[in-house]
This record gives structure tokens, sequence and C-alpha cells, in this order.
């Protein structure tokens, strides 16, 4: 434990540059880092294991409890402070770990619909003690998602959960699963659906890894079986899980955004030294496609520090969140496609291409999940232009 | 981000309105006198960033008022309605060779104008000698002028650069109202105009393609508020570059979705293709622009853009 914001809670440019300074110290000789940072994971398992050790020690030295409230073991502050953290640690090359990312899709919301739950969980989430899930999409329910059909029948004392979840985010490894249940009937869709945090070693779940197209197994199928999950479990009341759900959303979109153009800059910046190290790869088609992706990166960035800013203020980012998400998905995919063509032979037939190839397929999956740019760009056009209705 | 505005949203409307009322009314003229008037050099010491309005209006209205020629006195102590001479290689254009040429974006008729001599800002004599020829080009009915200058250096201002990072954010709000401008008529267009029984803006590509264009809009607009919240050499840049990418696809979707109507003279929109295309020449190409960034990127030369 530390007492490094006792003193009171930085603005976020002091908090910003004190993180920047400690971490440069701590990735070095002796520094709190280096054992960690000298770990190299081989497996997405060990990688997740290795956020997770990451968020320990950060949340250990105070400067992740910077950005949450009191109420879950924080500081204070807001997404601007958060923002400024998944920033500087993608600055100082350090990635932010995967057990992160559901936090700032689940967690805000979680401490808006249920703050008990929040007070009791999030704590161990922040520091790393555990990992949770997100159950949303079904094999019948993607794009689709108020269509969802797992159910949960009201019983004495909560609810008994049967039904299937696909792509099950951290899913196989998740201590806990934030998941979208079916209380109503089929033909209420949105209105019928429950949010509930569901332990994953509850009787009944059954997990099976799927591999993703790059190998990596970081999804899973989820199998319910009768699981019985208590009242007191339930985010926010019977039946407005779609509402929870859409609140969430905009943070998946804002706060996502944020830790991800973080994550993009870096891998830009190591795409440049390779090509700096190798002069047959420097050559103005790659320049132009470097080019490209800075550009890429530097509108989603710039448009991030906006919305965070409105979101920080407590403004309701509402429909426009749905230009994140699509300057997100130009974003990631511009730089892994300049990664590919910049890398040439590299990239397909070389062995130290791996990380890569892994971003490569992930990017493919951006414009996909979370709401794909189909979505996205339907979003815009009825509640941004006033377009009339699609088949009107 | 931080920034606060100087001035209460209640004045920015107006404020907006005045300049909106000024570049309906200044047709094909310079805007300088007008904006003098107005009380413009005090706006925009109390609050540089607001200089950024007179170019969003310029552009969503297409408007041709010279507007580009006011971002010197923003650096320099020289006056509002003062004339520029943008050094833009010259094309196919005779008159014997004078001390410097470039565009001007109207004809001039000052005793002095400013321009780029050896990679500075100069104050210089107009001369009866100097060669003035409108530019036949792509912008019909632009007031643009080819101008070879003969006069003698009265001043030296300061480095060129710092007058073109200014001049590029201006550019770049400009573009980006210009794409606005094409987007909203190509809004406008869809929601009205039906066939097969419905309005064509209920098929889904055309949704789809004006959604996918706004976005890129507001992507550009989000680095044309940082450059001129965060004035820099590279985030003038990087502004410049995004808007005339996202001009360049609202101005195409747009087209697309308008139809054989938006491809006639009769309907504004080819206006918005014209001047944002003219514009990408002026302060540095998107072309251009984007091979140095490369370089840059390369060379190790990335720095953040703004902070949260």
């Amino acid at each position: 434990m530390t007492a490094r914001f006792e003193a009171g809670l930085p603005t976020v440019p002091d908090y910003a540059a004190s993180l920047r300074g400690w971490l440069r110290g701590a990735l070095s000789s002796g520094g709190a880092l280096e054992d960690w940072s000298e770990r190299a994971p081989d497996s997405h398992v060990d990688e997740v294991r290795h956020g997770l050790e990451l968020a320990r020690i950060m949340w250990s030295e105070g400067w992740k409890r910077v950005g949450w409230p009191a109420e879950v073991g924080g500081v204070g502050g807001g997404p601007r402070h958060r923002a400024a953290y998944y920033d500087e640690l993608a600055w100082a090359g350090v990635d932010v770990p995967d057990s992160d990312l559901p936090v700032e899709v689940l967690g805000p919301g979680t401490l808006a619909h249920a703050p008990e739950l929040a007070a009791r969980f999030l704590p161990n989430v922040l520091a790393g003690r555990e990992l949770w899930g997100q159950g949303f999409s079904e094999p019948d329910a993607g794009s689709d998602l108020a269509g969802l059909r797992t159910r949960a029948r009201p019983v004495d004392g909560g609810y008994v959960v049967s039904g299937q979840k696909t792509w099950t985010s951290n899913g196989y490894l998740a201590d806990r699963l934030w998941v979208l249940v079916r209380t109503g009937t089929p033909e209420e869709r949105h209105r019928g659906i429950t949010a509930l945090l569901i332990d994953a070693d509850s009787p009944g779940i059954s997990r099976r890894p799927l591999e993703f197209a790059s190998g990596v197994e970081e999804m899973c199928e989820t199998f319910f079986e009768d699981v019985f999950v208590s009242e007191d479990r339930r985010v926010g009341d019977e039946n407005r899980g779609w509402y929870v759900a859409m609140d969430l959303l905009q943070y998946e979109r804002s706060m996502y955004a944020a830790q991800r153009q973080g994550h993009l800059l870096s891998r830009l910046r190591d795409l440049a030294a390779i090509v700096r190290s190798d002069s047959e790869k420097d050559t103005p088609e790659a320049a132009r496609m470097l080019a490209e992706a800075w550009q890429a990166v530097s509108e989603l960035r710039a448009r991030c520090i906006q919305t965070v800013g409105r979101l920080d203020a407590g403004e309701v980012v509402g429909p426009e969140a749905s230009v994140d998400k699509l300057l997100l998905v130009r974003a990631e995919q511009v730089v892994f496609d300049a990664s590919r063509r910049v890398l040439r032979d590299d990239f397909v037939l070389g062995s130290q291409a791996r990380r890569w190839r892994d971003g490569w397929w992930y990017s493919r999956a951006a414009s996909i999940y979370g709401g794909s740019v189909e979505i996205q760009r339907s979003i815009l056009a009825d509640r941004v232009l006033g377009l009339p209705k699609e088949g009107s | 981000m931080g920034h606060t505005p100087a001035f209460d949203a209640g004045t920015m409307a107006l404020l907006r309105e005045s300049v909106n009322e000024l570049l309906r009314d200044a047709g094909v003229g310079h805007i300088g006198l007008a904006l003098t008037d107005l009380g413009w050099s005090e706006v925009v010491r109390e609050s540089p960033a607001m200089a950024r309005m007179l170019f969003d209006e310029q552009g969503a209205l297409a408007a041709d008022a010279a507007s580009l020629d006011t971002v010197v006195s923003l650096i320099h102590a020289v006056p509002l309605d003062s004339r520029v001479v943008w050094p833009v290689p010259k094309v196919g254009v005779d008159g014997s060779g004078g001390a410097y040429s470039g565009i001007a974006l109207g004809r001039i008729e000052a005793e002095t104008l400013v321009t780029r001599l050896d990679s500075e800002v100069v104050v210089v004599e107009a001369t009866s000698s100097d060669v003035q020829r409108p530019v036949d080009g792509f912008d019909r009915g632009s007031a643009a002028a080819w101008y070879v200058g003969h006069g003698r250096v009265l001043d030296r201002l300061g480095p060129w650069d710092a007058v073109q990072a200014v001049a590029r954010r201006a550019v770049a709000s400009e573009l980006v109202g210009l794409g606005r401008g094409a987007l909203d008529l190509a809004v406008e267009h869809v929601g009205s105009r039906e066939q097969f029984g419905r309005p064509i803006g209920s098929f889904q590509s055309v949704r789809h393609r004006l959604a996918q264009a706004y976005a890129r809009l507001k992507g550009a607009d989000a680095l044309v508020t940082l450059a001129w919240d965060e004035p820099s050499l590279d985030g003038s840049r990087s502004a410049r570059v995004a808007a005339g990418q996202a001009h360049e696809i609202a101005v195409s979707e747009s087209i697309q979705v308008c139809g054989a109507m938006g491809l006639s003279n009769e309907h504004r929109l080819p206006r918005y293709v014209r001047r944002g295309f003219f514009l990408d020449r002026l302060v540095g190409a998107t072309d251009d622009l984007l091979a140095e960034i490369g370089r840059s990127v390369i060379d190790e030369k990335i720095v953040r853009l703004g902070a949260f």
C-alpha cells in the first residue's frame, strides 16, 4: 500500500507527468517494474497473468487508484485521469493489460447501477486479483443482441440461468462473468433483458475455448445449465438490463478507444523502428503507409481527448460515440495493414512477426465486435444525421 | 484538454452570425476591412482559437472572401486587410522573372503586400511592373490571380513557418467546413429525393456512405480543434492533412448520392468541390504533407499530439 495520493488528488497534467517520471525509474535497473518487465510471456494465458500482475503492482503503488471513487478503493478523479494512466503506460512501452479492458467497459456501469456489487468486487478487479469476462453475444444473437435467448427464470432468492453465450471475452480465465439474460418473453426483446454478475465457478457453468484465427484462445463459449444466481448479483432492475448495457456501451466506445489509441501509437513506433533499422524496408510506399497510420491514430487520439473530456464533465456521450468507434476501427486496420505491407516477406514468412500477425487478425475483429461498423453507421445515420429510416 | 473558451455561448453565437453575414455580403472580395469594423482583432487577441470561426463559416458557405490573408495579422502587427501573395510555384504564367511570385486571393490594389522570401515573412512594395493574371483553373469564378512581383523588401517580420502553420490550420478549418457543407447538401437531397416509392436516404448504402463521411469529418475536426488550442507545426500539419482527406471523402460521397443533379452548376455542390481542391494547393498539399509526415514517423520525430 502506498500513501502516494493521500495529500490530495493531482490535476490530470500533474498526475500524467509524475507517472511518466516514475515509469522511467520503475522500468530501469532496480525499479519496481524491472522484474516484471524482464519476464516475456510466451502464451496468451501467461500474458493475461502478466497483465494482472502489472495491475497488482500499479494498484499497490497507488497509480491505478486514481480515476476511481473511494467506494471502490480509489482516491477520486475520473475518466481523464484513467485515460492519462493508460496513455503514459503505452508511451513508456508498457501495453495496457487485457484484464484492464473489461474494467473500463463494465466498471463504470456497475458502479452506477449496482454500487454494492461495485464496492464488493471492483477493488479486487482493479487490483488485478480477479478477472471479469463479458457475456453478451450468443450463437443467434450477435448484431441483433436484443434477440438474445439465454433464459433467467425467477426462483426464490434469485434466478436459474440456462442457455449459451459465445465470444465471451476473457471468458476462459474469468473469475466472474457479466452477462445479459432474458427475464421477459422473446417478443419483448430489449424490454425483457436483465444484467447479472455470475461467478464463473458456479455449478452448471462449463466453458469451451474458441480459437481465434490467430491461434489465440482469448474467448470462449459459455454454457449455462440451471445455474443459480442470487438476486443480489443483479445489476440494475429486472428487465432494465438493456438500458444498463446501452449506458455501458458509451464507455466501451469511448474509454476503450482511449486505451487502444495508446496501444496503436506504440505499435506504430515499433514499426517505424523496424523500418529505420532495415534500409530495404525504407521505401516511399512504406513512408506513405506509416503516414496514413499516424494520421489515423492522431485523428482517433484527438477525438478521444475530446470525448473523454465530455465523459469526465459528466456529459452523456450518446450516439456521437459511434464516431469514436469508427475512427478506432480505421486506426486499427490502417496500422496493421501497414505492418503487413511494410514488413513484407517477414510478415508472412518470418518467425518473429507473431505479434504483428496476431494484431492484424485482431484488427479485423475491431470492425465487428462492440457493435459492427454497419451498426455504428446506422446509429449515426438515424440519430445524428437524421436520415430517413432504413426501408421506409 | 483544459481549454476554457473566453466567450460564452451566447456571444459566440452572435459573433458567428455576424461573420456569416459578412461572408455572404463580401461576395468575391476581401473581408479584411469589414472584419476590422466588426472588432475582429480584439476578439482574436482575447481568444486566438476564435479565429477558426472565420474559416469554419467561409467553408460552410463555400464563400470566397480572401480570409486566409488575415492569418498574418494573428502573428504579426500588420492590418487585418493586408494582402498576401501565397508562395505557390507558377504554372504556365508569363511575365519576366520577378523577385517573388505566387497566388493572390483576388486582385491586389494595395501599396504593400506580404509574401515569403528566403523562408521569411516579408512586407514588400507593390509596384507598377508587378504582373497579375487571373488563375484560369479548376475553381471557376474564383478571383484568385497569379502575381509576379518586382518590388523591394520594406520589412522582415519573422520565419515563414509560423505563418504557414496558422495558414494550415485555417485552411484545415475551412476544408472541414466545406466538407460539412457538402454533407449537409447531400443529407438534404437524399431526405427529399424519392425513387422506388421512398426517399433515397432510406437505402442502406446511401446512409452508410454519409455516416462514414461524417465520422471522418469529426476526426479531422478534433485535430483542427487541437491545432488551434495547442498550436504547433506538427499539429497544424496533421490537422491540414486530416481535413484535406475528410473533405475529399465528403465531397466524393455527396456527389455520388446527389446523382446527376449534384453534377450540375445549378446545384451548390460543385462549389464545395472546387473551393476545397483549390485550397489544397495553397499552403502544402495533402499528398506532399503526407510524404513529410511519413519521413518524420520513420525518423522517430513522433510527438504525442495533445493530452488527456
